[in-house]
């Protein structure tokens, strides 16, 4: 076992561990402090090797390190990352359908010879509809209504001068009181 | 070789996020690593070789401080040196010292890694040690088997990749990592009773 984990040293000073190693790596130096020392030893050959001289830290260097880094103040500490947002399935396959439906769509439209508007002539016609419709509409039932109203005060007029209700005043002469 | 880098790059990365995700054993692992190099760099502003570590740890404290700021746009190994260069001066300055004749820029870190002699380290107690530990170190080597000489001669001094070793040694990539990693435990059997 230490063995493979002595090994797993080499290959990280090398840069040649694997990311999938890493945890267990991490997990064996945790629960094995000694092999810090290990890892100490390891560079030292590799200066030797490079620079004929054997810089070498002090065995306390990183407990030093960790002890200044305990006293600080929690906000010194780097703090944990927000989770990253990532589409949930639902979302995904929500997603998926109406982009698929999309495609069908304009595919069903391509092939059954409906041409191709440009989007912003529809989008220009679809607004001149939307703002004349109500004018057309208004200028269209402006005579019918006006007409039926006619027929009814009309009708109401005949009434009151046929029931010979003399006393009550029509409601046509009381409307276009104003207006005369 | 550029390959390994971006290797090298990637595994910082990965330990950076974790130490940015509060798993702290992530740090040491990045400290461990650079350590000797980063002790090396501050050598060449800062004479004492206890003063030299002192800042040496500050620099690796402000790295963990500055930590959750780091974006990644350059290399872990290159931002902490910035930062080691920094403090080293900052700490020159603090002690109104004399630096001008050190500057080093960051982008001649790597040459000043590789620098042969370094300032600083000439007293009589490290020199001992220090020659002590070549010696060890090189009579190990000299008794490794051909084939694990080679290997990590290729990558201690190549700088090679383990691929590019299996290339040059026609052998599968498994066994250069076998190869290096006992040539190491070789010389680990002689130099662990030196330095403990």
């Amino acid at each position: 076992m230490n063995k493979e984990i002595n090994q797993k040293i080499s290959q990280f000073l090398d840069d040649e561990l694997d990311h999938a190693e890493l945890d267990n790596f991490l997990h064996n130096i945790k629960k094995q402090p000694d092999l810090k020392s290990k890892i100490n030893r390891y560079q030292a050959v590799t200066q030797v090797l490079k620079m004929d001289q054997a810089v070498l830290a002090d065995g306390g260097f990183l407990e030093g390190i960790n002890q200044q880094l305990k006293d600080e103040p929690h906000y010194f500490l780097p703090q944990q990352r927000a989770e990253k947002r990532t589409p949930k399935f639902w979302q995904k396959t929500s997603l998926a359908i109406a982009a698929s439906a999309t495609f069908v769509a304009i595919i069903l439209a391509q092939q059954s010879g409906v041409q191709s508007i440009d989007p912003v002539q529809q989008i220009a016609e679809v607004h001149k509809q939307v703002v004349e419709r109500p004018v057309q509409v208004a200028k269209a039932s402006e005579p019918t209504q006006h007409e039926r109203l006619k027929a009814y005060l009309q009708a109401h007029n005949d009434d009151l001068y046929t029931h010979g209700s003399s006393n009550i005043h029509p409601f046509a002469r009381v409307a276009s009181y104003g207006r005369d | 070789m550029k390959e390994q880098q971006g290797n090298n790059a990637e595994l910082d990365k990965e330990l950076v996020l974790r130490v940015q995700q509060g798993d702290k054993s992530a740090y040491d692992l990045l400290v461990i690593k650079y350590q000797h190099r980063i002790i090396q760099l501050v050598n060449r502003y800062v004479k004492d070789p206890s003063e030299a570590q002192d800042v040496a740890q500050e620099a690796f404290i402000k790295a963990y401080r500055a930590l959750p700021n780091f974006r990644g746009d350059s290399a872990f190994y290159t931002w902490l040196y910035r930062i080691a260069i920094n403090t080293a001066k900052n700490y020159l300055v603090s002690r109104s010292r004399r630096y001008s004749d050190y500057q080093v820029d960051v982008q001649d870190a790597e040459q000043v890694e590789n620098a042969p002699q370094l300032k600083g380290m000439d007293t009589p107690e490290f020199l001992l040690m220090n020659d002590e530990i070549v010696a060890v170190i090189k009579a190990a080597i000299e008794k490794l088997p051909k084939e694990m000489k080679v290997a990590i001669m290729l990558r201690e001094f190549e700088g090679l990749s383990y691929e590019e070793i299996a290339q040059a040694m026609e052998c599968p990539v498994g066994t250069v990592r076998s190869r290096i990693f006992r040539a190491r435990e070789a010389i680990d059997e002689k130099l662990g009773p030196l330095l403990g």
